[in-house]
């Protein structure tokens, strides 16, 4: 009558192994640091507080037509607001400069893609990359033609920003007349390759969505086709740099309005296992004694 | 005495056993490693053929100047049922070289769901994939007709003469082994025209169709690791046998 016992301790030693064995349950794990220090952070309370803008050229000065931005670096704008304060008026402006939506990329994001208002917004940029956040006021250097700091991209960024303020922020605390009273905080993603910065995004539901602002370039390949060895460098795409909104892990706060399950399955599974395992221990110290 | 032999004989069958199914398996593995990819074409829509050239003045003597296409394949390179990656061959197109005693057969390209492909350029080409993807012009022209916008690894095989890449293409019980073989100055469509059609030209020539081994009826003690499982199962079977018998015999 040792057969119970052996099922029993087969069953348990089999429920205990099967997420290691079986590979679709591994996570794919990315080079996340988890953070709760970001450089900006608040709600995006409408829709049109978070700007996609895909930057477009005149292609001549007479027909005054235009073309879009062949690389497809897009800016990202966000109009946040503080989370400490009672109001829901943007307090702040962040711009991220150079993230395009490339699919098949490693980690490429949807959530980053689609609009979700109401969802709380962290961002930062990486110090060790030499990312620097630019706080750039109206009457800065850097967007100030006459001055040497002038930076064209930036000042294009800047007056990116302004232009989709003044449509769609309609909030008189930012503006005094038609200037900005608060600066513009531009992260130009695209001096560095690698990772570059963190975002994190929580969602109405809850849900938290942590992931990378990554730099690929001429140094750091997305696509190298089937055979890479030997392979020809200038082959390799892209040959120019941009960023890709990764997302490296998704989990979510305890939601309390639903039905809270604060144990493991497994531990279920192993206590079932347990339990079946002593009854049977238990039958058999019994029949010994009799 | 008798025991420990035919435990060290069932030793002996078993490790055999494990042995050679390693290495068969181990065989296999390289024979699916030589080529770049391996893919099946699971929607219709996947696939995409654009003309690249078409001949102004196409008759020249008997012969007609042929089209010069590009081809894109969606394939499903991860098994998960749906199409994840772009694949092409660019300067492809057809013409009879019955001359040359080389089989051309377009039927065999004609597009057929769930087929699977394998793909490689062989080790004497000198040409390499290359990545089709924004902001190439001819990648904004041919955008509009693929379903994914994802980038497009692609051969063009117009770059060099000869052959230089090689398929095999698996559909039901028989698989089609062939190459694209590259005409042009040096080694011609036509032997007596050597400058026609003025451009290089890959032809995608037939090799063989062959039943896929792992797929075709076999005996069971055919493969020598059937009947050393039936030998392991009968000795098996006899010790156990005797072992009772001794048993009952003490008791």
């Amino acid at each position: 009558m040792k057969y119970p016992k052996v099922i029993c301790l087969t069953l348990v030693l089999s429920f205990l192994f099967t997420p290691f064995v079986n590979d679709n349950l591994t996570p794919i794990s990315g080079e996340l640091i988890f953070t709760e220090n970001w450089d900006y952070k608040g709600v995006v309370n409408q829709q049109s507080h978070r700007v996609k803008y895909i930057p477009i050229f005149p292609t001549d000065g007479v027909t005054k037509s235009v073309i879009e931005d062949p690389y497809r670096l897009r800016t990202f704008i966000f109009f946040l607001d503080d989370i400490e304060d009672n109001d829901t008026n943007p307090d702040s402006i962040v711009a991220l400069h150079g993230i395009n939506e490339i699919r098949n990329a490693p980690l490429a994001s949807l959530f980053w893609e689609e609009p979700a208002p109401g969802a709380e917004y962290g961002f930062n940029v990486s110090a060790e990359s030499g990312i620097e956040w630019i706080d750039v006021w109206d009457d800065s250097p850097i967007v100030n033609s006459s001055s040497s700091q002038y930076n064209q991209e930036i000042d294009f960024i800047y007056r990116r920003v302004l232009l989709k303020a003044i449509a769609f922020v309609s909030n008189p605390f930012l503006f005094d007349g038609l200037d900005l009273i608060v600066p513009v905080h531009i992260a130009y993603l695209l001096n560095r390759t690698g990772v570059v910065g963190h975002w994190q995004q929580i969602n109405k539901d809850q849900t938290i969505i942590n992931g990378n602002f990554t730099t690929y370039g001429p140094d750091n390949p997305i696509f190298v086709g089937p055979t890479h060895d030997p392979y020809p460098e200038d082959e390799w795409w892209p040959n120019f740099n941009i960023t890709v909104a990764q997302n490296v892990d998704r989990t979510s706060r305890p939601r309390t309005h639903s039905l809270e399950v604060d144990f493991q399955f497994i531990s279920v599974l192993a206590t079932i296992g347990i339990t079946l395992t002593i009854f049977t221990l238990i039958k058999r110290i019994r029949r010994i004694k009799r | 005495m008798k025991k420990t032999t035919t435990l060290l004989l069932i030793g002996l069958m078993l490790s055999s056993f494990f042995f050679m199914s390693t290495k068969l398996s181990i065989a296999q593995d390289e024979e699916e490693e030589v080529w770049d990819f391996t893919g099946v074409i699971r929607q219709t829509s996947d696939d995409y053929r654009g003309v690249i050239h078409l001949p102004t003045d196409p008759e020249v003597g008997n012969y007609t100047k042929p089209t010069v296409y590009m081809n894109i394949l969606g394939f499903d390179t991860n098994e998960d049922v749906e199409m994840d990656t772009y694949y092409g061959f660019w300067g492809v197109g057809t013409f009879d070289l019955d001359h040359y005693n080389l089989s051309v057969k377009a039927d065999v390209f004609t597009l057929k769901l769930n087929v699977k492909w394998s793909l490689r350029i062989p080790e004497g080409s000198p040409l390499h994939w290359e990545v089709l993807y924004y902001p190439s012009p001819l990648y904004e022209e041919i955008r509009s007709n693929l379903v994914h916008n994802i980038p497009v690894y692609y051969v063009n095989l117009t770059k060099a003469i000869g052959c230089n890449l090689q398929y095999r293409m698996d559909l039901g019980l028989n698989y089609t082994i062939g190459n694209f073989t590259t005409f042009g100055a040096g080694n011609p469509l036509v032997p007596e025209l050597p400058t026609f059609p003025e451009y290089n030209l890959s032809v995608p020539l037939f090799t063989a169709n062959l039943p896929i081994p792992e797929l075709e009826e076999t005996s069971f003690f055919d493969s020598p690791a059937g009947l050393i499982s039936v030998l392991v199962i009968i000795s098996l079977f006899s010790y156990q046998r005797r072992k009772k018998g001794k048993k009952m015999n003490q008791s």
